[in-house]
């Protein structure tokens, strides 16, 4: 996250007059310009993890209501409950024509989400999002804590137009400045500064800023103080002070109220008084007037440090773009489920005497990031030992280490139980299936209809595709329904006499039953094959065809594409990939690979993908069952079945709660 | 100093009961009365406990996007709010407000618990069926048709469920936005479920093994051998329409009667 300052301004792509100010040209100048500019964005919305919405702003009436459309709902569903992968908090995710971008307020188990629209390169988002959040916490904190009574955030609302009015003008210079784009403005400046640390920083004007001479403050601190600066923070430093009175992040406490009161007592409005544009942003200010009750003094020149905190700001900011969340750690960990609200109103005074001094020895600890790094190395080395693959390891830790971080844990519970406990519902969520996996119940559906169900098997060699297609033969063909296994596996010499074989022993085993190969020899097409199979299925009045492929390498073309063309051409009810329970990260890969060939290769709008997985070979890996859970996690898919053995009826259905045991235990 | 405390202590006693003048009788007999007092106490502690750790739940489950959060707030707080998907369950014990409660009496208190309704969260009702003393099934009346599959498997898993059955939990489910033009009347969507569940409880018993099962075989829901239907069920099971945001003028200030009602019948 660089700020946009690699990215163009988006002055071409201009769609309705709101976005003008992006453009270099139209820097407005009076004070109409912060409503217009409000509606660069879509929906602010403040909202709890059970779904209540505390505050939202919608600055435009088009975005759709009906949960399956809003983007934020969707939000919620596929990136926070579903977790795909594709979308991170850096990136954003995006949905129909907008851009979502989110954060999560941990302590307080809020999130706080942005819509916008996605041809707007808003530069100032991840800034907005992040003063939005501390603005909101730091003024609602009782009123988020107290459980028991809805409360009105209604005032929130001037608050919030302010800090957009001020990032956006902030913006709107910066794009201003943008054409010749200076050194001061590149990523290598940055660098260069970040190299130099503190001392010489003030040198140009454009960074001459909070202070020369001080030292540099964190990320946080710069966002806390342009907020005071707006008038909307905390009042002051001294009440910050007590206000946080349980606030103890080590490394931030003494700097911050130090730097924070000095600059509330320094004039700090001398170099930038006569830009053109602040007499818009300082009118803007003064309309609003009525948002800045809270403030404690000169509201007026409020916007004016603001902007050289900015300047600041922008000098150091930089590498990783991201503010340090310990800030608001220290604060009492939320718990939605605690029903006693003693104890939230308890803990964070401070009193004097022994009672501070259990306190101190019994209190809850804050957990850090640094905290939870070295038991994360730990539990990402468990997980690779359990076959899981490194990837996924790697992003599960990441999103534990993103959910525990600001949350406290007592002194004396383990900081291993506290990530297990919050390991073991993710766990839970990511193996529990989306849909339904009742294949029965489908081929019921599809019976009524009149029609064949179809279910295509692929993999790569060798992991047991014949072998499991005929165990759930057998199973099928228990429950009395019409079996055709179309033999499209034309590659592989002995490849349908073994098809025929099973054909055979399973027609011995249920006398009565039907079961029936398709075939038409080696060296055709599968897809043609498989088409006549289904069309020869419909005729006899075969409940359900199973179509065998030849297994494939997932980096061989020529056979993935002629997979996706049978795919395609023959549009299956379900695509189950059958994976060896053995593999580690190579999981990852193939199915990666057989998802994106079936995309690549098939030409067709949606492309079907990998609808489910069996897992074959499961009694051989004893508790090393990292694979269920790459798999599951990489599709996002079901896993219908495990093969446990060598018979017919060595098929089982997954059971999530034991997977998620053997992967937990040690 | 303790020995101090001790001899005010024994000063303080009646004359009879100091040690010096305690006769071995006495002083076994105040043993054994402290013992028997000791005892009833334990146990009533505990009986107290287990009542208190006994089913006073109330789940409201569903699918996503059918009301449950809007029934929450407006159980809880008699308010109608904006909502989104939840990620996370709601809960809060509270004393709910019924005909008869005033300010000096408040009504029954009641543990509520609104439970996500996505797929991927839905095994967090496992957690609390054990507790759970009555189950609110709201359904979307106007997506019914559509969604029924969704819902019957749902439904199925928690009536199915062997605390639902032991323990015979009542469950309403309840039709919101009734109000709507698209939806579907009470019955109709009875009728579509009790055959959905009917095609549900074939599918699932030829279904197979889990992993690792440990040879808990689900109970057939309803009577072998005909067709299901809800009143086969041991727990009583109830239909409602209700409409949360309803029209102006109609509003419940604090949720739908029928939920009230069921609610207080159950406590």
């Amino acid at each position: 996250m660089n700020w946009g300052f690699d990215d163009e301004p988006l002055s071409v792509a201009v769609h309705e007059p709101a976005n003008a100010p992006l453009a270099p040209a139209s820097i407005p100048r009076h004070p109409r310009r912060s409503c217009d500019c409000l509606r660069m964005l879509d929906t602010v919305t403040v909202l709890t993890k059970g779904g209540l919405v505390l505050w939202s702003k919608a600055y435009s009436p088009s975005v759709p209501t009906v949960q399956s459309r809003n983007p934020v709902d969707s939000l919620v569903r596929r990136v926070l409950i579903e977790d795909l992968a594709s979308a991170n908090p850096e990136q954003g995710y995006s949905k129909d024509s907008y851009q979502v971008k989110w954060t999560f307020g941990n302590e307080v188990g809020l999130i706080f989400v942005i819509v916008y629209q996605k041809i707007l390169q808003l530069a100032y988002i991840d800034e907005l999002l992040e003063a939005f959040k501390r603005l909101f916490c730091s003024l609602f904190d009782a009123k988020i804590r107290d459980p028991d009574a809805l409360h009105s955030y209604a005032e929130f609302e001037q608050k919030f137009d302010t800090l957009l009015g001020a990032l956006e003008a902030e913006d709107a210079q910066k794009s201003k400045r943008k054409a010749p784009r200076k050194f001061e403005d590149t990523k290598g400046y940055q660098n260069t500064l970040a190299a130099q640390a503190s001392g010489e920083k003030a040198a140009t004007p454009d960074a001459t800023t909070a202070g020369a001479g001080t030292a540099p403050l964190s990320e946080a601190d710069k966002l806390d103080e342009k907020l005071q600066a707006l008038g909307l923070g905390k009042r002051s430093g001294g009440k910050k002070g007590t206000s946080g009175g349980g606030r103890k992040t080590p490394q931030k406490g003494p700097s911050r109220s130090g730097s924070s009161t000095s600059l509330d007592s320094s004039p700090r409005s001398e170099p930038k008084a006569q830009r053109s544009w602040v007499g818009g942003v300082a009118s803007t200010v003064a309309a609003t007037g009525g948002a800045l009750d809270y403030s404690d003094s000169a509201a007026s020149d409020a916007a004016i440090p603001s902007q050289e905190l900015i300047g600041a700001h922008l000098g150091s900011r930089g590498h990783d773009g991201l503010y340090d969340a310990a800030e608001m750690d220290a604060r009492e960990s939320d718990d939605d489920e605690d029903d006693d609200a003693s104890a939230v109103t308890a803990t964070p005074q401070k009193s004097g005497g022994i009672f501070s001094f259990f306190q101190n020895l019994t209190a809850a600890k804050t957990l850090t990031r640094e905290d939870l790094d070295p038991m994360m190395a730990k539990l990402r080395e468990d997980m690779i030992n359990k076959n899981v693959a490194s990837d996924v390891a790697d992003h599960l830790c990441a999103s534990v280490t993103e959910s525990l971080t600001g949350t406290k844990i007592g002194k004396f519970s383990s900081l291993m139980k506290a990530i297990k406990q919050n390991l073991e519902p993710s766990l839970r969520k990511i193996l529990t299936p989306k849909t339904s996996t009742d294949l029965l119940r489908d081929i019921l559906a599809a019976q009524a209809a009149n029609r064949p169900y179809t279910i295509a098997f692929v993999g790569v060699n060798g992991v047991g595709k014949s072998t499991n297609l005929s165990k759930i033969c057998f199973w099928l063909l228990q429950n009395d329904l019409k079996v055709l296994i179309a033999a499209c596996d034309t590659f592989r010499s002995g490849a349908v006499e073994q098809l025929r074989v099973h054909v055979r022993n399973l027609g011995a085993v249920h006398p009565g039953a039907t079961v029936e190969l398709f075939d038409r020899g080696y060296g055709k097409d599968p897809a043609g094959i498989a088409k006549d199979a289904v069309s020869h299925a419909a005729k006899n009045g075969f409940d359900v065809v199973l179509i065998d492929t030849a297994g494939r390498m997932q980096d061989n073309e020529p056979l993935m594409r002629a997979l996706a063309k049978l795919v395609t051409v023959n549009n299956p009810d379900k695509i189950i990939f059958v994976g060896e329970a053995l593999v580690g990260n190579e999981a990852v890969d193939q199915l990666t690979k057989f998802n994106q060939a079936l995309k690549d290769f098939s030409g067709v709008r949606n492309p079907r993908q990998i609808d489910g997985i069996v897992l074959s070979k499961f009694d051989t890996i004893d508790d090393k069952v990292g694979a269920a859970l790459s798999m599951t996690y990489t599709t996002g898919q079901p896993i219908f079945f495990v093969g446990t053995g060598q018979t017919y009826t060595d098929l089982r259905r997954m059971n999530v709660r034991s997977i998620v045991n053997s992967l937990l235990a040690k | 100093m303790s020995s101090e405390y001790a001899r005010v202590a024994t000063d303080a006693l009646p004359e009879a009961l100091r040690p010096d003048y305690l006769t071995p009788n006495a002083a076994i007999g105040i043993a054994f009365l402290a013992g028997a007092l000791f005892l009833a106490l334990a146990a009533w502690f505990l009986l107290k406990k287990k009542k208190g750790a006994k089913r006073d739940k109330v789940l409201l489950t569903g699918l996503s996007e059918a009301g449950k959060t809007v029934l929450f707030m407006q159980l809880r707080h008699g308010e109608t709010v904006a909502t989104h998907t939840s990620m996370e369950s709601n809960e809060s014990r509270f004393s709910l407000p019924t005909s008869y409660s005033t300010p000096t009496t408040p009504g029954p208190s009641v543990h509520l618990v609104d439970l996500p309704g996505h797929e991927k969260l839905r095994f967090k009702y496992t957690e609390h069926i054990a507790t759970t003393g009555a189950i609110v099934f709201v359904l979307d009346s106007t997506t019914i048709a559509r969604d029924l599959r969704a819902v019957a498997e749902y439904l199925y898993d928690i009536l199915v469920n062997r605390y639902t059955q032991r323990n015979e939990v009542p469950l309403l489910v309840l039709c919101n936005k009734s109000e709507l033009l698209m939806a579907l009347p009470v019955e109709k969507i009875r009728v579509l479920l009790e055959g959905e569940i009917e095609k549900l409880r074939t599918s699932r018993a030829a279904e197979i093994q889990s992993l690792d099962d440990s040879g808990e075989q689900e109970e057939l829901l309803g009577v072998e051998g005909e067709k299901f239907a809800f009143e086969q069920l041991a727990n009583p099971v109830s239909f409602a329409k209700c409409s949360l945001i309803a029209p102006a003028g109609e509003a419940h200030p604090r949720g739908p009667r029928e939920v009230m009602d069921f609610i207080e019948n159950v406590l």
